[in-house]
């Protein structure tokens, strides 16, 4: 290995557990990052645009197991490092993007429960943003002159306050987010746990009805299945106006929407997604970026997918030119993620071992020569061209690691399997010795977050 | 609670800060909060000891 990693403790064992699990990690995904340096850089193109005012949406498709996840949570990760607040949630047979029975207030509650920013990157961000404004709002009053607690410095604090929140109220819903902003920030000043409460519940849609809502805040709306949107645009422009760059919504396992089999609800589902993605390209949600995974059926289906909808399918599918000539496209709106090079896998073999050594406090016993015989077994498997995934290579791979540092008499042969597969079968630029042959060393390295500016 | 009052901060700008600090010298937060407690990751303990005394 070219240079000793260095991994903090906590990211290093979530990475290990996630990956033998087969879930995608939370937090250190830059450490195994390989290959897809195209979309990379496009994603990367996507943060500058928003972080000067624009928007985006983009639905990344792949297989089960391809990556898109992975891209998504290194995408996270790059834009909370570059001051972006992120919110992500998986959607599931109970969140959807709007339906009866609350499954849309299922998803936004989600997202809010799992809003994060750099120094709260595992979510619950919410209370923590609103009160470092606060508190950074109250410092600068207080560095200006004005005695904290005074008359003038409250009400030096309040028209700040105000100036957030009146920014706010020419948009649907505008009105009461900065009514409820302004009582939390009455709240904060006069240390009213319950009234803070109350606007933290009201502002993360726990109210189910007005009437509640009204008799704790006095304020007439409640965020519901029909506005939810409405609030994430809101919430782009206060996290921009206290200081943040902008919000980033993922929403992943979209092939859940796929799979409704009632044709109105899951119609309802992509037409909500089409006002979402009207508005982002019109330019109606500004500091806002909109990331959605999903399978290829999640896409093209025909009878179930977004090309079921002619008014997305119009949107969304490759121009002719583009599908003639075969082309990527990686302006548009659909990021189809290909199969990773081999040599990419093996850079991903290569880390995972460095991983595993580093985790486990002492290096791997498996040779260069073993790596390259584990995934050319992997990949001389029927089908493995186009069904491979690196989530089935990375679990099997991991397997390996395991047994071997749980059986130290067992040799790698007799935990695998003796047959060497033929190398030379392989029309492949793997190289023998270990290192990948192509594969540039910054990728074989594995990325980290601070190397993105430069790609 | 008490070192938030010290300071005049809420105990969320608190362990924001502390988490910044954090991951400028070790790469990771060092703080998170559980239903309105924070405490510190066991990960990091040793870390913080040394920071703390240095």
């Amino acid at each position: 290995m070219d240079k000793q990693l260095k991994i903090p403790k906590r990211i290093l064992s979530g990475l290990l557990s996630s990956l033998s699990a087969g879930v995608v990690p939370r937090v250190g995904a830059p450490y195994i990052a390989m290959g897809r340096t195209e979309e990379i850089s496009a994603l990367a193109d996507d943060l500058d645009e928003i972080a000067e005012g624009g928007s985006k949406t983009r639905f990344i498709i792949g297989k089960y197991g391809s990556g898109k996840s992975f891209l998504i949570q290194l995408l996270r990760g790059y834009a909370l490092e570059k001051g972006f607040v992120c919110a992500d949630c998986d959607l599931s047979p109970e969140r959807r993007i709007c339906g009866k029975s609350g499954t849309g207030m299922a998803t936004y509650r989600e997202l809010i429960k799992n809003l994060s920013t750099r120094t709260n990157p595992d979510g619950n961000g919410m209370q923590s943003l609103i009160s470092r404004w606060l508190d950074n709002l109250s410092s600068e009053i207080a560095a200006a002159g004005s005695a904290p607690g005074s008359p003038a410095f409250e009400k030096e604090l309040s028209a700040k306050v105000y100036g957030v929140a009146s920014l706010m109220e020419g948009q649907v819903g505008g009105f009461d987010f900065a009514n409820v902003l302004m009582q939390y920030h009455r709240a904060f000043t006069e240390d009213d746990d319950r009234k803070k409460s109350a606007c933290l519940r009201w502002l993360r849609g726990e109210y189910t009805t007005k009437t509640e809502a009204r008799a704790a805040l006095g304020v007439g709306m409640i965020i519901d299945d029909e506005n939810w949107f409405d609030f994430i645009k809101l919430y782009a422009v206060f996290v921009r106006q206290i200081g943040y760059t902008g919000l980033l919504v993922f929403i992943d396992e979209c092939v859940n929407l796929y799979k409704i089999v009632n044709r109105v609800s899951r119609e309802s589902n992509y037409e909500k997604l089409l006002s979402m993605y009207n508005d982002s390209l019109q330019g109606r949600s500004p500091y806002l970026g909109l990331y959605f995974g999903g399978t290829p059926a999640f896409l093209e289906d025909p009878r179930r997918g977004l090309y079921s909808y002619e008014a997305l399918k119009s949107r969304l599918s490759d121009g002719r030119i583009a599908s003639m000539g075969g082309y990527r496209n990686l302006m548009g709106p659909v990021f189809r993620l290909k199969r990773m090079s081999d040599n990419e896998l093996l850079a991903l073999c290569h880390r995972i071992t460095e991983l595993h050594g580093l985790y486990h406090g002492s290096p791997c016993r498996i040779t260069e020569e073993q790596i390259l015989h584990f995934l050319t077994l992997c990949l001389d498997r029927a089908g493995s061209d186009s069904m491979i995934t690196p989530r089935e290579i990375t679990r099997e791979y991991i397997t390996v690691l395991d047994v071997m540092l749980q059986h130290p008499d067992k040799s790698y042969e007799e935990i695998v399997g003796s047959a060497p597969p033929d190398l030379r079968n392989r029309d492949q630029t793997l190289a023998v010795n270990g290192t990948p042959s192509d594969v540039d060393p910054t990728l074989a390295a594995g990325i980290d977050v601070k190397d993105f500016d430069d790609i | 609670m008490k070192m938030a009052e010290k300071f005049s901060l809420s105990p969320h700008s608190l362990a924001g800060q502390i988490n910044e600090e954090a991951l400028e010298r070790i790469g990771d937060i060092v703080l998170e909060e559980r239903e309105g407690v924070f405490s510190t990751l066991p990960d990091y303990e040793e870390e913080i000891r040394s920071w703390i005394s240095n």
